[in-house]
């Protein structure tokens, strides 16, 4: 046998290669969702397990209770989060378009909701550290609830900090529109911590509630 | 220019480190992870052999009860975490990009931050010798075992900072780990040369895409846990205080899922060894590659549902039992597919018993006889008998030690030379071997039989008249072997570093694409973008006549 | 900037940043048990490796570009031929490619079955006068009220123990002459000589270790070297038996289509007309 002339091989697949940017940060969601993973199975696990008060049924009100439901702040913050999730869908678009104006102030309101649902959660804690007297070490229930929605609120500063970052960027004028993928990616970050709010606020406002003792 | 890493400012030797610290080079921020890795083995070695000095008979005190403690809980811990993490990381640093023809990994910055926490994360866990007494005048290194279990580990029964910096050291070697396991991940899928499918790929680089995966579920949730432990240790939480309704049981869930796939994860690359180097030293194409991605891909799954073997004797249901016991016992499914297909490899080769083929037959058997074990380990009624006894500490050495160590070795040996261009001796490495065989089989066999005599895990010393006392000296018998192996390594390392025989671009007539470069590869790795038609791209090289690809 | 003959190669730029950060978040972790200063000095090392680092990726990233000076040698087609791995009769020699009937094995036990029991009965009745005895203590292994028999019990003939004893004999020689049928073309060499002495004495020692768990009572009774002439006698026989009966092609080696039976043109290997 002798050796093929080069025109008798195979054409060369196709070897699927993915972005990697995008792939990257869909690893990093991965590894926080195994991560808060762990944190929520926590909160469920220990409903109802505190020795001691106060209980989530002397600091929240029953869900839904109507107008008066005391934590309405907290909802009312995540209105905020939840709508941020849009306005940086349309920052996106806008870099995309090349529209940087538009891009800049969408990315403001972005961060002005996530900056007021922040302020929330600062406002809440007060409360509850201040009028209710519960912290990490009062009973169980303070140190699954202080470590679930401080770490989700770690996650939510990180995002802030970033996007003060690039808002500052885009102040002096050097965001353009190459830089949309990477803003891109920055909304895949935002939209899981949105998404983990809602797996939060369900846990410890609404089943956390009733389950509790 | 900024951008230069020769600094000609400094003189040769700290422009030379200087090079180093700053490189984001994959092969070297390998070679960084595996000597890092080396040098904690020898370390976690030297508290093992002084464990075994104060066990080989009865009554002792070469150390403290307390040092002991620590000598134990610092063992599992450096092997576990300072040395099986960062060689398996290092080789696959060094070794995918080559793998798969690209020039770096997907992100080289985040890979040099990955090693650097590492290295930090290491050298904060060992600090703790020094640092741990803090304030309270208590404490030293970590004493409370590789798993940390509570309460033991609640501010009440561990005062001083021992276990905090257990906590943190490893969580940031943990975080390192996560970034270069996302690394590894994206760079298997988005950066492979032109024509390498999926299913193109070494079976090695396969084998590591499913270990980096596990990485970046597994250690997740290992840092939520000892968050949660940091807080119940420093602000006063209740998460493990069994007192104020948390759970001790909790703790065991959290810590044996992530430390189940962590056996995995660190196995998963003994594999990745041996099927490199059984097919090359067999002269065979590696048997069953479809069935061993099936394999890989399927023990990376089960092994996320198997912890709670760890938990056996803890006293759950029956029914949780059973289902683990279950469950555990399929995983022996793709994994004696593993065993058949490497068998099946060397059936009928030319085979050559050079240093790395021995070490890779080496594995093969221990591994195997691990394994066996493991088995009957799973079996719930047997494990009660045995659980916590030296029987459970020969298993998992004869898995992590006759296996993994023997497979790193094979794994030395075998692309020593393309690292460093130089060959090493193999009357050294031959010498190395059969004493490391000899010493290791003589340390940890008896251990099934002290074991089954009831000898438990963890003990500073016992009594005379339990019938233990052959056993232990046995194997402490071993160790001397052990040391005297390693000190051939040691010795041939050096020795081939200066004057071993230049290798070459291939010396074994190997098949991948990191023997079509230089020895050692440039900092660019290849002149031109490598191009692939089958899963041994040299072989096609050289036997144009009968390439892989009109088989594939 | 060098210029040269190949593709442009353009490498990652070293970068400081990657450690520093690493450092300070080490440091800042340690603040936790030594003292706040320490996680502020962390906290400004992280900050200041981040921020290098950031500025080496973006906007753009920083390259290098290397000089290219080494080059691998270049791979040549080797003389020498592809050996193949040759699938002859005896490649797979472990496997038989031809056995014994199994019907073989079935009458070979039933006929060392009854050998074996026409010297275990001589023997019962040499050393004990009574052909029953040995009946007795063979059914005693299914009826523990035997072990609660005295001697004299023994030698006397007792109807159930009959039954069970000749079923007993009966099922478990038909059972090991089909092992013996289906595992005697596998041993190698003698396998006259594996199954009359070698299985026997595996067998054998089997139940000297044994006995005393499954039936303490008849460890006292059984006359060890008539047990081990029966269990020779009928592995002798049973052996030969299979032996000599003629072998039968077992399909090992034929082709996939050869074992579905079809019949085309240049399927069958042998017929070789056209
Ligand atoms: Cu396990």
């Amino acid at each position: 046998m002798s050796a093929l002339p080069a025109h008798d091989m195979p054409p060369l697949a196709r070897t699927g290669n993915l972005p990697r940017g995008k792939l990257g940060v869909l690893l990093l969601i991965l590894s926080e969702v195994f991560f808060f993973g762990t944190l929520i199975a926590v909160y469920v696990f220990y409903i109802g397990h505190h020795t001691g008060g106060p209980t989530p049924k002397d600091v929240f009100d029953a869900p839904l209770s109507g107008p008066t439901w005391q934590p309405l702040a907290v909802s009312f913050n995540s209105v905020f989060l939840l709508v941020s999730s849009l306005w940086i869908v349309l920052a996106h678009r806008a870099l995309c378009r090349g529209a940087t104006t538009a891009f800049g102030f969408w990315w403001l309101a972005t961060f002005a909701c996530g900056s007021v649902f922040l302020a929330g959660t600062a406002n809440e804690w007060h409360g509850l550290i201040m009028d209710d007297g519960l912290w990490m070490g009062t009973n169980l229930f303070g140190s699954c609830y202080y470590t679930l929605v401080g770490f989700h609120a770690l996650h939510v500063t990180a995002g802030l900090t970033i996007m003060a970052i690039v808002f500052v960027l885009t102040l002096a004028g050097k965001m353009h529109q190459r830089h949309a993928g990477k803003i891109e990616l920055l909304s895949w970050y935002w939209h899981f911590v949105d998404a983990v709010w809602i797996v939060v606020f369900t846990i410890v406002y609404v089943i956390g509630w009733w389950g509790a003792a | 220019m900024s951008s230069s890493p020769v600094r000609p400012d400094l003189s040769p030797p700290l422009s030379r480190l200087h090079e180093w610290v700053v490189t984001v080079d994959h092969k070297r921020l390998g070679v960084m992870y595996i000597v890092t890795g080396l040098v904690f083995f020898l370390i976690g070695g030297f508290e093992a052999a002084m464990m075994r000095w104060q066990l080989a008979w009865p009554g002792l005190d070469i150390v403290m009860p307390e040092d002991f403690n620590r000598l134990f809980t610092m063992h599992g811990t450096t092997m576990v975490f300072l040395v099986g993490m960062p060689i398996l990381l290092g080789s696959a640093n060094y070794l995918v990009p080559l793998m798969i023809g690209t020039r770096d990994m997907a992100f080289p910055r985040l890979n040099a931050f990955g090693f650097w926490l590492f290295f930090f994360g290491g050298a904060l866990l060992y600090f703790s010798y020094f640092g741990a007494q803090g304030l309270y005048g208590m404490g030293s290194a970590p004493d409370v075992g590789w798993f940390a279990y509570a309460p033991l580990t609640e501010r009440t029964f561990s005062r001083g900072h021992s276990t905090d910096y257990w906590i943190l050291g490893l969580m940031v070697s943990g975080f390192g780990s996560i970034a270069t396991g996302i690394n590894l991940v994206t760079t298997i899928l988005c950066m492979r040369c032109t024509g390498m499918r999926l299913m193109k790929m070494p079976l090695f680089v396969w084998i590591m895409l499913v270990d980096a995966i596990l990485i970046v579920v597994a250690m997740p949730p290992l840092a939520a846990a000892q968050v949660m432990l940091l807080f119940d240790r420093s602000l006063g939480a209740h998460f493990f205080d069994v007192q104020a309704g948390g759970s001790a049981v909790l703790w065991q869930n959290l810590f044996w899922f992530f430390g189940h796939p962590e056996v995995y994860i660190l196995i998963l690359p003994a594999f990745a060894f041996v099927s490199e180097i059984i097919p090359v030293f067999s002269r065979k194409v590696l048997f069953g590659y479809p069935l061993m991605v099936a394999a890989t891909v399927t023990i990376g799954f089960i092994s996320m549902g198997v912890w709670v073997h760890h938990m056996f004797a803890i006293g759950l249901s029956p029914a949780v039992n059973t289902l683990f016991m279950a469950s555990t016992m399929l995983i022996g499914v793709p994994t004696g597919i593993k065993m058949f297909n490497w068998v099946a490899t060397m059936f009928g080769g030319r085979i050559r018993l050079h240093t790395p083929m021995l070490f890779s037959i080496g594995f093969l058997a221990q591994f195997l006889f691990g394994g066996l074990t493991g088995v009957m380990l799973a079996v719930v009624p047997f494990d009660w008998q045995v659980s916590d006894s030296y029987f459970v500490v020969g298993h998992f050495h004869y898995v992590l030690f006759g296996g993994l160590i023997f497979s790193i070795f094979a794994a030395i040996y075998y692309w020593f030379p393309k690292v460093s261009g130089r060959m090493l001796s193999e009357a050294l490495g031959k010498w190395q071997f059969w004493l490391l065989l000899i010493g290791f089989n003589l340390t940890f066999g008896p251990m099934h039989v002290s074991g089954m005599l009831g000898m438990p895990r963890r003990i500073y010393t016992y009594q005379l008249d339990r019938g233990w006392e052959i056993w232990n000296l046995l194997s402490s018998i071993g160790v001397l072997f052990q040391a005297l192996a390693i000190a051939f390594f040691i010795w041939n390392v050096i020795r081939s570093l200066q004057r071993g025989t230049p290798a070459g671009d291939d010396p074994w007539d190997a098949w991948t694409l990191e023997w079509s470069t230089t020895s050692p590869p440039p900092a660019w790795n290849f002149d031109t973008d490598p191009e692939v038609r089958s899963r041994r791209p040299l072989w096609d090289a050289k036997h144009p006549d009968d390439p892989d690809w009109k088989y594939e | 900037m060098t210029t040269h003959d190949h593709q442009r190669i353009e490498l990652p730029a070293p970068c400081t940043g990657p450690m520093l950060c690493a450092f300070g978040i080490t440091l800042g972790f340690a603040g936790i048990v030594t003292s706040w200063p320490v996680a502020v000095v962390g906290v400004i090392f992280a900050l200041a490796g981040g921020v290098h680092w950031w500025r080496q990726v973006l906007p753009d990233p920083v390259e290098i570009t290397p000089d290219i000076t080494v080059h691998p040698t270049p791979i040549e087609p080797r003389p020498e031929r592809v050996a193949k791995l040759t699938t002859h009769r005896a490649h797979r020699a472990r496997v038989p490619l031809e056995i014994h009937p199994y019907s073989a094995g079935i009458t070979g036990g039933l006929i060392g079955g009854l050998v074996m029991a026409a010297v275990a009965l001589t023997g019962s009745w040499l050393e004990h006068g009574s052909i029953w005895f040995a009946i007795n203590v063979m059914a005693g292994t299914a009826m523990p009220s035997i072990g609660d028999m005295s001697t004299e019990g023994l030698l006397a003939y007792d109807a159930s123990a009959m039954m069970t004893a000749g079923t007993m004999q009966l099922v478990l020689c038909l059972f090991i002459g089909l092992l013996y049928g289906v595992i005697m073309p596998l041993l190698p060499r003698w396998p006259v000589v594996w199954g009359t002495l070698i299985i026997p004495a595996v067998w054998c020692g089997l139940m000297l270790a044994a006995m005393s768990v499954v039936n303490p009572a008849l460890e006292t009774h059984i006359d060890w070297t008539w047990f081990i002439g029966a269990q020779v006698a009928f592995g002798l026989v049973c052996s030969v038996w299979v032996v000599r009966a003629e072998k039968i092609d077992t399909m090992q080696h034929w082709s996939y289509l050869e074992r579905l039976g079809m019949e085309a043109p240049g399927v069958q290997p042998e017929e070789d007309d056209e």
